[in-house]
């Protein structure tokens, strides 16, 4: 279905086109062996087997991971198994370990990857930094990826509610010619109901820039930066955190989300529109630079590259839990915690 | 005597509409009441405006803070179940030995018995009871009549309820409310003897017959067969190799105390307990987990539950939910065709909705988001219907039409029964097979 976003056509595909029955038909002799059962696993692997796919999973034995999938029903030595005996098994392999966890065993399973199996992704991160990760498919398999867009529990529970999730998908090797009939068929049973489709590189590239950006980095950097400004002028801590943050999260961002930013500028009072219209740009030319560095390093795999050192080195956890520390004794923060306990509808807890 | 409350001339408007009109009501020290009424007469609302700041006219005033005063009901469970730092409140009760983790493996009653624990847990000096027996197996109402008969020595205690005979003798006051307004209040026995209250109560047989067609549909011999099925969660089990066989043209009343594994039976029938698929079930004579998708399952299937009800809190209309019955989805996605729009309005006008049609479903009563959620169930005549609880809140009016309504699909239909309940005078003459689980 082509669908038309503000003057650029984009090519969507619904699950009203490719209906469950005929995602069935394209998967039915076909195994999928769902690689780690941590956090996007669960999701995809349950509502891959509610909607009659020969699913089985593969997991280290006797960890959490492995407790929990007994729980939710797969049985060791029928539907679970491990990681290499799963890879062995399936005719696709959903390859849903951390991007650190891809790296490390790819040795492993490239040679369990025979001639016209399928290799499926949920993130591009593996592939597009192929030179860093050394994740180089086999050139007789397809490669694939389906990236929901929510968490592997938003993705089960809408499924559960009868709805669905959208997500994007891609194909970076098509040895069968099959490849994008069945990544499509694999996007409808893991519960995608509109699939969007993108490549493995702009799928990383986005979401990189995107996380780095907007989304949290960014987000914090302009946080900090503001409250900073007005404590300086003697702002009180809750002052200086209600205009930064709360009235952000507590009521603007969610019209932003209902009836997007253009409504807000027409919605807000004369004030607030005509320094919010004289301002953005400002914002905008002074931010730009960065942006279009983050982009660079992104592209270049630099980024990448800065990230898998840093993530696999010998004090990484220490160090981590100091910077998260600092942020979380950060005053802003703190006086967040006491906005929050603060808000109406914590004033008291219902008798 | 000291008064503890009193509403002079109190209107309280929620959600848009008048909810109560017109409230004059003194309550004093020691006077323990109930409060009757049908289905969405504002009785909730009129005990929660004691403590709660709903926005009124008219003056009234409680020499209790919200601190002193402990609140049992519905309402309170669903907050419990959808914000996690309830679990942490729970887990301070220590009801269990074990740590709660998920509350969701908790059955109906264990989940009463905790919410009770904690309205007791802070020492209220008004206790008010929104329909606390619901839920509570046989033994458990007769403990917890004790319990009430005990506490009332020491609290003061107001109890909303439906069943007459759950009106202890310790309760001398009662006040009835009808659409908003104290249609009667005053001595007990003056209440329960007045000629307007009973009728207020009595049930107008309602025409139902021939609603019912008869498609004669092609069923294996077994509906539902489970062998040797074993179900656990860590080391706890729900289920040790349980056996049990539904055959075609049963009707099935499952009993059995808090705990012992009804709703989570019922759960390994519909698809939500996962575990379903690591045993030995079939289910319309097709082995669990052999390519059928749990659509193929729900689709056969119509249920209601609390559960049910608590996962439709969105914003969505009576009409929308009713029409989700046809796609087994909790919330609407799909345009329902114009032939489906009537079944539902049709489910919705018999059992007397029509005026809540396109209300949101969140600010309806417990009783009348129960009535939907059976409409609900009833729009696409399912091979199976399972009934877990299913008069649960509803008035003496309601619960009577509902049973009619049960009786008559276990006789003149093609749809099979499943009913769970903890009233065995409940159950239909339609029903003749028991499962007792303890």
């Amino acid at each position: 279905m082509k669908i038309n976003f503000g003057g650029v056509t984009e090519n969507i595909v619904t699950r009203d086109e490719l209906p469950l029955s005929k995602a069935k038909k394209i998967l039915k002799n076909d195994v999928v062996a769902v690689l780690g059962y941590g956090v996007q696993g669960p999701g995809q692997a349950l509502n891959m087997r509610d909607n009659g796919i020969k699913v089985i999973i593969g997991q280290r034995k006797e960890s959490k991971s492995w407790n929990k999938a007994k729980e939710d029903g797969w049985v060791p030595g029928k539907t679970l198994f491990e990681i290499e005996e799963a890879a062995k098994r399936g005719t696709i392999i959903m390859y849903l370990l951390s991007d650190a966890g891809q790296k490390t065993f790819w040795p492993t399973l490239k040679p369990l990857l025979k001639t016209g199996k399928t290799l499926y992704f949920s993130h591009g991160f593996s592939i597009t930094y192929k030179n860093i990760t050394k994740v180089i498919p086999p050139k007789d398999i397809d490669v694939v990826l389906v990236a929901p867009k929510g968490s592997g529990l938003t993705v089960r529970r809408n499924f559960m509610e009868g709805s669905g999730i959208n997500s994007s998908y891609a194909i970076f090797q098509d040895y069968s010619g099959r490849a994008t009939e069945k990544c499509l068929a694999l996007g409808i049973a893991v519960g995608s109901g509109y699939l969007f489709p993108t490549t493995f590189q702009k799928e990383v590239f986005s979401d990189l820039a995107g996380e780095r950006g907007i989304l949290i980095g960014a987000l914090e950097g302009v946080f900090e930066a503001q409250y900073e400004e007005l404590r300086k002028h003697g702002h009180s801590p809750s002052e200086a955190f209600n205009e930064t943050v709360e009235e952000l999260t507590q009521s603007l961002i969610k019209l932003v989300g209902e009836k997007g930013m253009d409504w807000m500028f027409a919605n807000v009072s004369t004030t607030a529109q005509r320094g919010a219209f004289d301002w953005k740009d400002k914002f905008r030319i002074a931010v730009k630079p960065v942006f279009k560095e983050l982009y660079s390093e992104v592209s270049s795999g630099r980024e990448a590259r800065r990230v898998l050192k840093k993530n696999s080195s010998k004090n990484y956890r220490e160090e981590l839990n100091e910077e998260i520390e600092i942020m979380r004794n950060h005053e802003m923060w703190k006086a967040g915690k006491k906005v929050r306990e603060l808000r109406p509808e914590n004033w008291k807890k219902t008798p | 005597m000291k008064k503890v409350f009193d509403f002079n001339n109190v209107f309280v408007r929620l959600h848009g509409a008048e909810v109560l009109k017109s409230i004059n009501w003194i309550v004093t020290k020691g006077q323990n009441w109930v409060i009757l009424g049908l289905n969405g007469a504002g009785k909730s609302t009129l005990v929660k405006s004691i403590f709660e700041d709903f926005p009124y006219s008219g003056e009234k005033n409680c020499i209790y803070s919200s601190h002193e005063i402990g609140y049992v009901s519905f309402d309170i469970e669903k907050k419990i179940l959808t914000s996690p730092p309830f679990i942490d409140i729970a887990n301070n009760l220590q009801l269990r030995k074990r740590p709660l983790q998920d509350l969701s493996t908790l059955s109906t009653g264990q989940m009463r018995q905790l919410i009770i624990a904690r309205a007791l847990d802070k020492k209220p000096k008004l206790l008010i009871l929104d329909e606390p027996f619901d839920g509570l197996d046989e033994k458990s109402r007769v403990e917890f009549k004790k319990i009430i008969t005990d506490l009332m020595k020491g609290i003061q205690i107001l109890l909303i309820t439906h069943r007459f005979d759950e009106i202890l003798d310790g309760f001398s006051r009662i006040l009835v409310l009808h659409n908003g307004k104290v249609f009667a209040e005053g001595k007990r026995t003056e209440i329960l003897n007045n000629k307007k209250v009973r009728e207020l109560f009595e049930h107008e047989p309602v025409s139902l017959n021939n609603i019912f067609k008869k498609r004669k549909p092609i069923l294996p011999r077994n509906l539902i067969d489970m062998k040797n099925v074993t179900v656990c969660y860590g080391d706890k089990v729900i289920f040790k190799k349980f056996n049990w066989v539904m055959k075609r043209g049963e009707n099935w009343a499952i009993l059995g105390p808090n705990g012992a594994g009804k709703t989570s039976l019922l759960r390994l029938i519909t698809g939500d307990n996962l575990q379903a698929y690591s045993q030995n079930i079939k289910i319309f004579g097709r082995q669990k987990g052999t390519g059928e998708s749990v659509w193929d399952i729900k689709k056969n299937i119509a249920e209601v539950s609390g559960d049910i009800q608590i996962k439709f809190q969105k914003s969505i209309t009576v009409l929308e939910v009713v029409e989700s019955g046809f796609f087994d989805s909790i919330g609407l996605f799909r345009k329902a065709t114009s032939k489906q729009y009537k079944i539902a309005k049709n489910w919705i006008s018999r059992l007397g909705l029509n005026n809540l049609k396109d209300h949101k479903f969140a600010v309806l009563s417990q009783g009348q988001q129960r009535m939907v959620i059976i409409a609900r169930a009833m729009v696409k005549s399912p091979l199976l219907l399972i009934l877990d609880e299913p008069t649960t809140g509803l008035d003496m009016k309601n619960r009577k039409k509902i049973l009619e309504l049960i009786d008559l699909i276990g006789t003149d239909s093609d749809t099979q029964l499943i009913f769970v309940t903890h009233y065995k005078d409940e159950i239909p003459k339609s029903i003749t097979k028991a499962l007792d689980l303890y």
